[in-house]
Order: C-alpha cells, then sequence, then structure tokens
C-alpha cells in the first residue's frame, strides 16, 4: 500500500488504486473493504439496491430467478449458448410488465439493423410541415380561395342611375337625404388592415419575449433594469394604443359603407324608386381577384421555399468525427431535389398545380383568371388536394463532421445504433439494457465511448444492465453486480449471482461457489493462459 | 414634402343609337386600339370592359372624366353617363389607393 501523503499517483505507474465507487467514512471502512469484509460491502452496495427485486422468468432457459440490481453497472456474463441475451430480454419483459416501458432504453445487437432502418426512416410531423410551410392552416384556406373563387355579380348601375335621375332625385326627400345620392364609400382596404395588423402583432411578439426573457437581468443593476422594463412596458402600450385606432379606423369604416349601402337599400324598397348606386362593381371585381392573387402568391411563395435540414448529432465515428443524422423537408417540385414525396406519384400534378398557381398570379386581374382558377380546380379536385402537406418532400442522410454525406458501414450502423441508446439523457430514462455493446463496433469505441458513458451513466444513479463478452465492459466498469451464466453438459442452466468486490459468485439454486476473478478471466480473457500470452507478447511480462 | 402625381385624363363619351342599342358609351384609352363600349342594355360583357379597365390602371394609372355631349335631346343621358363614369371612376381611384405599390410591383411583373 502506497502511503496516504501521495499527492502526485502518476509518479507511481502500476500503483494506481482503482476509482473508488462506494463511499466510505474513513481509513478503517477502506481496510474492511480491502479485506473483501462481507459485511461493509453489502452494506455500501445496499444504498443502491433497487427496493423490489425483479422477477426474471424464462422457461426455455430454465430462467426463474429474483434478483437483486443496483441503480449502478450490473454485468451479465457467460458462453455462448447460456442464455444471455434471453436473460436480458426477460428482465426487459420485467420491467415492461411493471410499466417500464418509457423508463428504458435498450440496444440489442441482434435488433442493429431494424433499428438503423427506424434510425434512418423519418417522416416529417404535422407540427414541422406546418412549421415549414409557415401558414397556420398548411395553405388549405389558401387553396378554397382560390377553389371558391366566383365573378361578382354587378347588377344594372346604369338603370339604377337612370332611374335615379328620372324619378327619385326630383323629390324633396331625395334630396332632404344626402345618403340616396352619396357615391363615395369610405376606403376599406382589408388586406392592407391585416396587414398593419399583423406587424403591430408581430412587435408586440417581440417585445414580449424580450421583457419576459431573464437575460436583462443579467447584464443590468436593479436600477437600469427597471428603467428597461418601463420602457418596454410603455413600448407595449402605445402598441395596444396604435392596434386599437387601426380597429377603430377600418369598422368605422366598415361600419359608415354598410351604413350608406342598408340605408339606400331600405329607401329603395320604400319608396319603390332607385338610389345612385356607390359602385359600378368594378371595385369589388377588383377586391375578390386581389384575394385570389393574394392567395396564390401565399401558396407561390411556399413552393419556392428552400429546403430545411435539421440537423441531429449521432455519435462519433472513427475517421469521420462527430456524425449526424440529417432531415430534410422541402418542395418536391424543385428539379434539384431527390425527396420522397408526402404524397406518392403527385411530383408531375404538382409541377402542373405550380405553374396554374403562377399563372393565376400572373393572370390575376384579367379576364382568363375564371378558367385559370377553373383549370387549377380540376387538378386540385381530380389529385384530392387540400393542403400544402401534398407537396412536401423529406429525406434522412447520415453527414460526417465535415458535412459531406456518408452511408455508414455495418461497423458504424451499429455504433450509430448504439450511441442513440446511450447517449440517451433523458431524466426519465433510468434503466440503460445492453446486449453485447461491444459486438461491431471496435475496440477503439468500447475504451473511449462505451465504458467512460457506462460509468457516466453509473454516477447518475441509472441502472445499466450489460450482457457482454468483452474485459474492458465486465470488469472496466467497476460492476456492482455480475451475473455469471453457465449452460453444463447435462442441459442445465445455471445463474451465478455475485460482485467483484467480494470477488465471489453463487449459485442461486445449488448454493456453489465461483471465484468472480476466475470466471471473469476465463469467459472475458479468454483464459489464465490467453491473458498472460498477451502480456508477455507486449511486453509487459517476462 | 410630397407631391400629388396628376394622373392622365381618360375621356369617355356618350355614343346614340349604335347597333340597335339604345345608347353607347365609349371609353376611348389613348394608345389602346380597344375602344371600351357599354351599352345601357346589354351588360353581358361588364366584367371584360372592368377587365380591360384594371389591366390598363396596371399600366398607367388614370383617371375617367366624362367628355359632355353636345346633343340636346340626350340631355337626361348624358346626365346618367356623366354619374356612371364619376362613380366609375370612384371605383378606379379607390383600386389606386388601395394599393399603389401592389399595382407598381405588377406592373413590374407585367412588363418582364
Amino acid at each position: 500500500m502506497i502511503g496516504s501523503d501521495v499527492r502526485d499517483w502518476s509518479l507511481y505507474p502500476g500503483k494506481e488504486l482503482p476509482e473508488l465507487k462506494m463511499p466510505l467514512e474513513g481509513y478503517d471502512s477502506l481496510k474492511l473493504l480491502l479485506r473483501k469484509d462481507t459485511n461493509i460491502i453489502e452494506k455500501r452496495r445496499d444504498s443502491k439496491k433497487h427496493e423490489t427485486p425483479f422477477e426474471v422468468v424464462n422457461n426455455e432457459y430454465q430462467i426463474n430467478e429474483l434478483i437483486p440490481f443496483y441503480k449502478d453497472c450490473n454485468v451479465i456474463m457467460g458462453g455462448k449458448s447460456s442464455g444471455k441475451t434471453i436473460f436480458l430480454k426477460a428482465i426487459k419483459d420485467y420491467l415492461e410488465r411493471k410499466g417500464f416501458s418509457s423508463s428504458l432504453v435498450d440496444y440489442f445487437s441482434e435488433n442493429v439493423k431494424d433499428e438503423y432502418k427506424k434510425l434512418l426512416d423519418y417522416t416529417p410531423s404535422d407540427a414541422e410541415m406546418k412549421e415549414y410551410i409557415g401558414l397556420e392552416d398548411c395553405g388549405e384556406g389558401n387553396l378554397a380561395t382560390i377553389k371558391n373563387f366566383v365573378l361578382p355579380s354587378f347588377g344594372n348601375s346604369f338603370s339604377k342611375i337612370r332611374d335615379y335621375y328620372e324619378s327619385s332625385s326630383k323629390t324633396t326627400l331625395s334630396k332632404q337625404l344626402g345618403f340616396v345620392s352619396c357615391i363615395n364609400s369610405f376606403e376599406e382596404d382589408s388586406s392592407k388592415y391585416e396587414k398593419e395588423r399583423g406587424i403591430l402583432s408581430a412587435d408586440y411578439q417581440t417585445i414580449s419575449v424580450f421583457d419576459s426573457g431573464d437575460f436583462l437581468s443579467k447584464y443590468l443593476n436593479k436600477e437600469d433594469l427597471a428603467a428597461a422594463k418601463g420602457l418596454l412596458y410603455k413600448a407595449e402600450n402605445k402598441i395596444i394604443d396604435e392596434n386599437r385606432l387601426l380597429f377603430i379606423s377600418f369598422h368605422s369604416h366598415e361600419l359608415a359603407n354598410k351604413c350608406i349601402q342598408g340605408f339606400k337599400g331600405i329607401y329603395t324598397q320604400l319608396k319603390a324608386t332607385s338610389a345612385l348606386p356607390v359602385t359600378t362593381g368594378l371595385k369589388g371585381l377588383y377586391d375578390s381577384n386581389k384575394r385570389v392573387i393574394e392567395a396564390a402568391k401565399q401558396i407561390v411563395n411556399v413552393l419556392k421555399k428552400d429546403d430545411v435540414i435539421r440537423e441531429i448529432a449521432s455519435g462519433e465515428l472513427d475517421g469521420k468525427g462527430e456524425v449526424s443524422i440529417c432531415h430534410k423537408i422541402g418542395q418536391i417540385i424543385k428539379p434539384s431535389n431527390d425527396l420522397t414525396a408526402i404524397k406518392s406519384r403527385f411530383v408531375t400534378v404538382a409541377k402542373d398545380i405550380s405553374k396554374s398557381l403562377s399563372k393565376i398570379q400572373k393572370k390575376g386581374f384579367s379576364f382568363d383568371l375564371k378558367s385559370c382558377i377553373a383549370s387549377l380546380s380540376t387538378l386540385l379536385k381530380e389529385n384530392d388536394v387540400s393542403s400544402l402537406k401534398d407537396f412536401l418532400g423529406y429525406q434522412s442522410y447520415f453527414i460526417r463532421e465535415n458535412k459531406s454525406v456518408f452511408e455508414p458501414s455495418k461497423g458504424e450502423q451499429s455504433v450509430l445504433v448504439l450511441s442513440k441508446a446511450l447517449q440517451c439523457n433523458s431524466p426519465k430514462i433510468e434503466y440503460y439494457l445492453l446486449d453485447e455493446p461491444e459486438m461491431s463496433v471496435g475496440h477503439n469505441y468500447v475504451t473511449k465511448v462505451i465504458v467512460p458513458r457506462i460509468k457516466e451513466l453509473c454516477a447518475l444513479g441509472k441502472t445499466v444492465i450489460v450482457c457482454t463478452h468483452d474485459a474492458n465492459i465486465g470488469v472496466g466498469t467497476l460492476p456492482f453486480q455480475v451475473l455469471y451464466r453457465e449452460e453444463r453438459n447435462d442441459g442445465s442452466y445455471h445463474t451465478f449471482l455475485g460482485n467483484p468486490f467480494a470477488d465471489t459468485l453463487i449459485d442461486s439454486g445449488t448454493g456453489e461457489k465461483k471465484t468472480w476473478k476466475d470466471v471473469a478471466v476465463e469467459i472475458l480473457e479468454g483464459g489464465r493462459s490467453a491473458l498472460n500470452l498477451r502480456e508477455v507478447t507486449y511486453g509487459d511480462r517476462d | 414634402m410630397e407631391t400629388e402625381t396628376k394622373l392622365e385624363e381618360y375621356k369617355a363619351e356618350l355614343i346614340s343609337e349604335d347597333e340597335g342599342k339604345s345608347f353607347v358609351l365609349l371609353l376611348k384609352i389613348p394608345g389602346n386600339p380597344q375602344k371600351i363600349m357599354l351599352s345601357d342594355t346589354d351588360q353581358k360583357d361588364l366584367d371584360k370592359v372592368f377587365y380591360a379597365l384594371i389591366d390598363e390602371l396596371l399600366r398607367k394609372p388614370f383617371t375617367l372624366v366624362y367628355d359632355k355631349n353636345q346633343n340636346t335631346e340626350l340631355l337626361g343621358m348624358d346626365q346618367a353617363c356623366e354619374k356612371f363614369v364619376q362613380i366609375l371612376d370612384n371605383d378606379l381611384q379607390g383600386i389606386l389607393d388601395e394599393g399603389k405599390e401592389e399595382l407598381l410591383s405588377k406592373k413590374t411583373e407585367v412588363d418582364e
């Protein structure tokens, strides 16, 4: 034992103590631990023990165990066909039966192919599509505006004017009632109104976000913070006032126009004569066409949008650095895109619809509009299109750290799938079940990523249960518990339970004992002779 | 200070008894070979007339004025036509007020 006055362990190569995983009160406790005192080991382990033992059952492999697990690393080891994977699956079944499905992540090496497919499998959610399109109803309203366009009826304002001059204008009542001959309607531009309201609303939101954030307090003292808040409050109130004025102005015009029209209607009915019309119908035609053009313009702008790519960090790969999976969403009508369409066999039609919409946008104020809309409506109806979601496509692929696209090899696929499970940081995940994580990933990944991450999870109090043949994982993670599965020639299966601290593994059925170190050397290192040979080969031993 | 641009004035005149219709209002737009005709009895082409007016407005904003007829027999009709043109021009100015910027951008697109 090196003295406790050691300050720099690097000066004593080969004498370092392994990481101490148990809290100890003092030197006496350490001495007891080093003597492998069972009581003190169990006392320490109990602090991380799950209250209820797990019922692990699989009849085919003669598994019917009640096993205490620890909120730390639990290693399952054993020879080929000893049923380790089945054991882990039985643990998973137990946790799912107990309602912990959403609290566990798992990795089974036999499922890598399917899990990799799932990893690549990407279809944008409704929320993603809505965010990309940027319209609350995904363009449904705009398409409906275009489809439902009807040429307004103008009436015969000539006749009304002539009637007015021939009869009505000569009556005293008509002369007394100003509205009868009134023609100037008040300006009522709804799109301008909506645009101005939109600007005010956006400004208000910006100020609110600014106001609600904590960042001001990070940089301003109390006095300045109060002043800034006061100014923001002032700006908010100014916006509210302007919005009120805008509302009053627009709706008072609307009310005045409706009143004039209404009074004229009442007068015409009561006196059985004509009042002067306020419009020839030209303005109404312009307004209805403008609505269609606006709708088409908004849709065309969406169809011209650039692709949106979301990069999700997916782990580190040797030679490629930090890799990411990219989820791309974009417009299928763009020739450069090789996207999977949300609506299958729709690309050609989508292009036709896009052309039709551009035509409507350009021909909006012309007599051709009606026929343009008719042909567009047919296309939309025949292809059951009611939303801009139908024009979207998607794609998923992996990129290297330098952003170039690559297709992962089989080994890399294993790393990516394992990385997803291992790196899951959700606080609600309590259980990490890993079956042979060392398979196909390379020793470098085992020592640089898997072992440190398992230790990290254990430090966070997570329950990691890992089946392994790898010494770095089986020993290097300093497991709190070790399960050793053994298949014997008589066809029986045995489960030994123990830990490296006590250096003992006990068969729960027969009470037979084994030494952990011997089993670990045999199973994980390939036997003592193999271990010795390696040490000699590396020159670590004569 | 912003000065108001004087819009070009387009003339509208009344033609009587044209092709069996009781009267025809003729809108002549300089530089546009098409004459826009509006009859008091036959208004099925009113939408075409309106689109032609909007189209012209997109090219070059204008104001419409009625050219009084000298024929005293048509005095009543003349008065009605004058009012009609006044209301029509009111509609046109409403469109202009509403979307000057839009009309200008539209004009650019059309020109392209």
